[in-house]
């Protein structure tokens, strides 16, 4: 049950991808399971808001029933590509023993990655007295709205600052989900949701800089030591940094070529990104403002409100059904400007501290900074484009904020910094190899390095 | 007609290109091992989490999810089976505070997980209700408590004396209560 589940998830996400337009096949099948799981969880929830149980048999049709939708739109809309689906058009890569020794190295660590996710149970603290427990007690009564444990009388601690009630709710809902088809343990869900990611990243990076850069800065990337500890744990973070380093990829992706898909699919990504924490609004904001001034100087708003409209629709429904069906918790947001000398050190000090420290991040945020003082020169004379990193900068200005502007009433500030915060940064992480593999003397020299070692013009297994 | 080349016939035996890639390959990679070797937190990824668990899961595979809480989550985990396998899923249970988990300035024996916490304790109780001992005296489940769970003392003496005497040392125990005892 569990696979067939899974299928009719990977195959809403490749249906909606292709809705969306024409990705390569790699990029199709990274990003298939990721915004599939991002749906899925939508749906679960739009059927319990309109008022039946989020029974396996009820989310199974709905997802099926979307599917079937979402193929009658391909088709309808691309007629001339009936013709693909009944031959599809393969190619293979031309790819060189660089590449394929970094894609072996890919494949034995995340190997042995995945096989650590699934051997273990769900144990970490914050899972178990969250997300897990919930999407647990989610699959048994089959419903969000009226959940015993989101029950002041029962549970009196959860109308509480900081509790788990008003926690975005798409980790909890897969995880839900799988329970519903009868998994053990919810593991299946971030070992997934990793494994399809470094796919997806892969891609984006191969777009940009070729195949052998993506297959070492995916590499680099994913050795990341924080990033692939947490990645087999069932916490939201990796998850959230999946959704929100991605959706940041694929704006600047549109920035760089203004292909209309990948706008939309940043969007997407953008809204399933707040829609797994709700912290991932800073995204949005830096996105939008960096989207607003391309906006401004080009004179052209759509792409600003499409932008605006997509990533602000998983929020407001959760808002929205929040005010509903009576799911609120206390306030901790300070909402007037004041002046903490001692809090705002205190955040400079540990975002500085973290974004320094390399036995937690690798080389990430190290290169990160050669790579912007590299591309400095170019961007002063207006030649290289620089939207990465100041939404990189702006997400972390708009972090520090948020952070500044929050009432720690269930917990201490340092604590928050320490262990949260650090675990925020891993968003910046995939950002970070990205920008480096995409900037245009890397980009340069690795695609001559690819034509240099595999210089011939034949294609394997090509379709003419 | 002219013949074909070697390379031409097999395109896999194109020697300029194998040459390049050889020695391409071999310096990135030499590049990418000093990097990697370089940094404490690489190889940790590599010995400590990955090949360490690896062996592990090679050694143990056919352990039961049981076993592998206990193994993680230690006697807490042990404490909420006991619990589980001795109340029925209606159980409505009076559950001790953080302090009889965790007494001030004494080493506890429920290491690896956080049992008095209610939401991580539901994980492995649910369906059972939980009434933490802070909870009863506003809670509407109050007057359907039937099992009254005793840890390091706690809630002795909230059962009838005799029965309490009979427990007294026990680590922890669950009784099936008809009224709660108020103390």
């Amino acid at each position: 049950m569990i696979t067939i589940g899974l299928f009719f998830t990977i195959l809403l996400g490749w249906m909606l991808l292709r809705v969306i337009g024409r990705f390569s096949w790699i990029e199709t099948i990274g990003l298939s399971f990721l915004v599939g799981l991002g749906i899925q969880t939508m749906l679960m929830l739009f059927i319990n808001t309109i008022g039946f149980r989020m029974g396996r048999m009820p989310v199974l049709l709905v997802t099926a029933l979307a599917i079937i939708v979402l193929y009658s739109v391909d088709v309808f809309r691309n007629r001339s590509r009936l013709s693909e689906w009944k031959r599809p058009c393969f190619q293979w890569p031309r790819i060189s023993l660089t590449a394929l020794i970094f894609i072996g190295l890919i494949g034995w660590f995340e190997y042995m990655n995945l096989s650590k996710c699934l051997y273990f149970p769900t144990f970490d603290r914050d899972s178990l007295a969250a997300f897990d427990t919930i999407g647990w007690i989610m699959a048994q009564e089959q419903t969000v709205r009226g959940l015993s444990i989101f029950q002041g009388d029962y549970m009196p601690g959860i109308h509480h600052p900081g509790s788990t009630i008003t926690y975005s709710p798409m980790v909890q809902l897969s995880y839900a989900y799988v329970y519903l088809l009868s998994a053990e343990t919810s593991k299946c869900i971030p070992g997934l949701v990793f494994l399809f990611f470094l796919v997806a990243f892969f891609a984006a990076v191969q777009r940009v800089s070729g195949t052998t850069a993506a297959a070492i800065f995916t590499f680099f990337m994913m050795i990341t030591p924080e990033l692939i500890a947490f990645s087999s744990h069932s916490m939201t973070n990796v998850i959230h940094a999946v959704y929100a380093s991605l959706a940041v990829i694929y704006l600047t992706l549109w920035l760089r070529g203004r292909e209309r898909k990948d706008l939309i699919l940043g969007a997407l990504l953008l809204g399933i990104n707040v829609w797994c924490r709700s912290e991932g609004i800073v995204f949005i904001g830096a996105s939008l403002l960096v989207l607003f001034s391309d906006a401004l100087r080009r004179k052209q708003y759509r792409p600003f409100w499409t932008v605006t409209i997509i990533a602000m629709f998983p929020i407001v429904y959760w808002v929205a059904f929040m005010k509903l069906f009576g799911l609120y918790a206390e306030s901790v947001v300070i909402t007037y400007p004041f002046w903490d000398g001692d809090k705002a050190y205190k955040i400079w000090f540990y975002l500085k501290h973290h974004f320094m420290n390399l036995r937690f991040y690798g080389y990430s945020f190290l290169i990160f900074v050669i790579a912007i003082g590299m591309n400095l020169p170019g961007v002063l004379r207006r030649r290289v484009p620089f939207y990465l990193p100041l939404i990189f900068l702006f997400s972390i200005l708009f972090y520090a904020v948020v952070i500044y502007q929050i009432e720690y009433k269930w917990d201490r500030i340092e604590n928050v910094l320490a262990h949260s915060a650090k675990r925020f940064l891993f968003c910046f992480v995939p950002m970070a190899w990205y920008y480096v593999a995409s900037n245009p003397l890397v980009s340069k020299a690795m695609n001559r390095l690819d034509e240099y070692m595999c210089s011939r013009k034949t294609t394997v297994g090509s379709e003419k | 007609m002219q013949r074909k080349t070697k390379e031409q016939e097999h395109p896999m035996l194109n020697k300029r290109e194998l040459w390049r890639n050889l020695w391409v390959a071999a310096f990135v990679c030499l590049c990418s091992w000093g990097i990697f070797s370089s940094l404490e937190g690489y190889r940790w990824v590599y010995n400590d989490l990955l090949v360490a668990n690896m062996d592990m899961i090679r050694k143990l595979p056919d352990l039961t999810n049981d076993q592998k809480y206990e193994i993680k989550l230690g006697a807490s985990y042990k404490f909420l089976r006991t619990v589980r396998e001795n109340t029925p899923e209606s159980a409505v249970l009076l559950y001790p505070p953080t302090d009889a988990f965790f007494p001030k300035g004494e080493k506890s024996q429920f290491t690896g997980g956080e049992p008095n916490n209610k939401l991580w304790a539901l994980r492995f109780l649910y369906p059972r209700k939980l009434i933490l001992a802070s909870e009863f005296d506003t809670s509407p489940y109050r007057f359907y408590v039937n099992y009254i769970v005793i840890v390091n003392g706690w809630g002795y003496d909230r059962i009838p004396p005799e029965l309490a005497k009979e427990l007294k040392g026990a680590p922890f125990a669950i009784c099936p209560v008809k009224a709660i005892v108020e103390p």
